[in-house]
């Protein structure tokens, strides 16, 4: 059995059950509560479900996870060894545009493993970046007033005593 | 395209993950530069960079003793939020954590889940701390000889759950004959000892012990096991795990003290042993029939000595020994990556070891006895992974 997965520009993708699975959203739309019970209620090939918050490309990046992951578990929040395997890593690259955006898809999706993933790949490219640089990066406007930047910097530099011991 | 406005509980998430990057302190580094960022940011970052609190450095104890002390004068208590705090004192830090930071600390203490402490001393001042720790402590001492005051320091934590010692100074006054540590809460002890003597187990008494694990680093002969026999027999009502690491680990099975233990015999709720070295057939033949599992760390590198001994005692166990043993565990530390057979090709020895071990536990299945590795994989799959990847 088959489902037909459609992006918010209307693309439509095919996927094999066991691939789906790992999408919360959809297995949830496709077979109900009787998934759980081990009673597909969709048979129909032709069945289309709409992803209307995901654009193709990034679908196309999620299913290429899902189907690495199809007869496998991946990383789940909680495991004692919290160390992402190499295909991970370099599945989800270095690009922040494209892990935010993932991201965003992985929580409308319900794809828990995919989210700690994209979670652990932002934290990655934050990794060696001042705050001013993580600003240009993302966007975000630093919102602080001056004299509050002073006092955070006030404040801060026991912080950077607490790090940078010198 | 905008960029995704991402929930803020998505970002607790992401620094989270970023918190656990080793090591500990970059993870810190990184959140309190995510705290810098923005308003939305800022409590977020700083909340999880609040909750695990790492500390190994003379300035970060000097820093944050008087951070803290600062803001308690203004009412402001961050570290109320922190769940763990791990402490690596070193030798030039003992004054200072005496002194300062131990006691702007007390009043945290009580909202911590684990609290550990490396290296206290036994002249530190603990009253307080035995009062208002709620949590799970662990104490090592490594440049303070233990001794009676160490002793009485230790019963004043009558509610601790868990005591882990390390002892790496010549054997002294534990020996005392009027010491004694009792502790009614304590489940679980983890004693390493730079000694060859085990006159230490004379004077520890807790009624509620469920894991023991005894780590000895000496090569010498072992001195007084009859006093660790009296120990078992002691907690043999309680204890479910023992652990044996008897000498140093690349010689570990030179030093074998188990049949010199005959109260193991009585210990009815033994279910897991942990022994360093193989166990001879007759060693297992002394076990008491309750224990469950079997967790041996094996430690000569290709010996092949090492490799019969081994197949010796799992064929001794599948012939069918009056043992209740479900789980056999032979760790080779060498294997690292368990399901790499690669790295087996390279070595015909580790390869000839693991077709050895698959032929077993496919024998050991047919009994109901799992005979797994130290990531709880069972070696019949490597036979299965073998053929899959040729």
């Amino acid at each position: 059995m088959s489902i037909t997965l459609i992006s918010k520009e209307g693309a439509q993708f095919l996927v094999s059950k066991p691939v789906a699975d790992r999408i919360g959203v959809v297995r949830d739309c496709a077979y109900g509560a009787d998934f759980w019970l081990g009673y597909a209620v969709a048979t129909d090939d032709s069945m289309g479900i709409t992803l209307a918050n995901v654009t193709s490309s990034i679908l196309s990046k999620i299913l290429v996870w899902c189907e690495h992951y199809k007869d496998m578990e991946p990383l789940v929040d909680g495991d004692s060894n919290m160390e992402f395997p190499e295909w991970d890593m370099a599945y989800i690259g270095h690009d922040m545009n494209q892990i935010l955006f993932v991201l965003e898809a992985a929580d409308y999706l319900h794809i828990p493993g995919l989210l700690l993933l994209a979670c652990k790949g932002i934290a990655d490219v934050l990794d060696g970046r001042n705050p001013r640089g993580i600003c240009d990066l993302l966007g975000i406007v630093m919102d602080f007033s001056h004299r509050q930047e002073v006092d955070m910097d006030k404040e801060n530099g026991y912080w950077r005593w607490f790090l940078h011991p010198t | 395209m905008p960029l995704p406005m991402l929930p803020t509980e998505l970002w607790e998430d992401i620094f989270e993950l970023a918190e656990l990057e080793e090591p500990r302190l970059r993870g810190q580094r990184i959140l309190l530069r995510c705290a810098l960022v923005c308003k939305a940011w800022n409590p977020v970052a700083l909340r999880v960079f609040w909750r695990h609190l790492f500390i190994n450095d003379y300035f970060q104890t000097q820093r944050l003793s008087r951070y803290l002390a600062t803001n308690a004068s203004r009412g402001h208590y961050p570290c109320l939020q922190s769940r763990s705090l791990e402490i690596h004192a070193t030798r030039d830090i003992h004054e200072y954590l005496h002194r300062d930071l131990l006691n702007t600390l007390y009043p945290y203490l009580g909202s911590l889940r684990s609290f550990k402490l490396c290296y206290a001393e036994s002249n530190w001042d603990l009253d307080a701390l035995a009062e208002a720790c709620g949590c799970t402590l662990e104490y090592f001492s490594a440049s303070a000889e233990p001794d009676n005051d160490f002793l009485r320091m230790l019963n004043r934590l009558q509610i601790l759950r868990s005591l882990s010692i390390s002892v790496s100074v010549s054997f002294g006054s534990w020996a005392v004959p009027d010491s004694h540590l009792s502790l009614p809460q304590l489940r679980h002890v983890a004693i390493t000892l730079a000694t060859r003597k085990l006159d230490v187990f004379q004077c520890f008494d807790f009624p509620l012990l469920e894991e023991c694990q005894l780590q000895m680093l000496f090569s010498d002969a072992v001195v007084n096991v009859s006093v660790f026999d009296l120990f078992l027999s002691r907690h043999a009502q309680t204890m479910t795990n023992l652990t044996l690491r008897i000498g140093p680990q690349q010689r570990g099975d030179n030093h074998r003290i188990i049949m010199d233990l005959p109260n193991l015999r009585i210990m009815t709720k033994l279910r897991v042993l942990h022994t360093q070295g193989i166990l001879t057939p007759g060693e297992l033949a002394f076990l008491p029939p309750s224990v469950e599992e079997l967790a041996l760390d094996l430690h000569s590198r290709g010996s092949a000595a090492q490799q019969d001994a081994t197949f010796e005692f799992l064929d001794a166990l599948l012939d069918g020994l009056p043992v209740a043993t479900k789980v056999v565990r032979p760790c080779p530390w060498w294997i690292r990556d368990s399901l790499d057979w690669h790295s087996y090709d390279k070595n015909r020895a580790e390869e000839s070891f693991a077709i050895g071990m698959c032929q077993r536990a496919e024998r050991g299945l047919h009994r109901g006895i799992h005979v797994i590795d130290r990531n709880g994989l069972s070696y019949g799959s490597y036979a299965c992974r073998k053929s899959a990847s040729h």
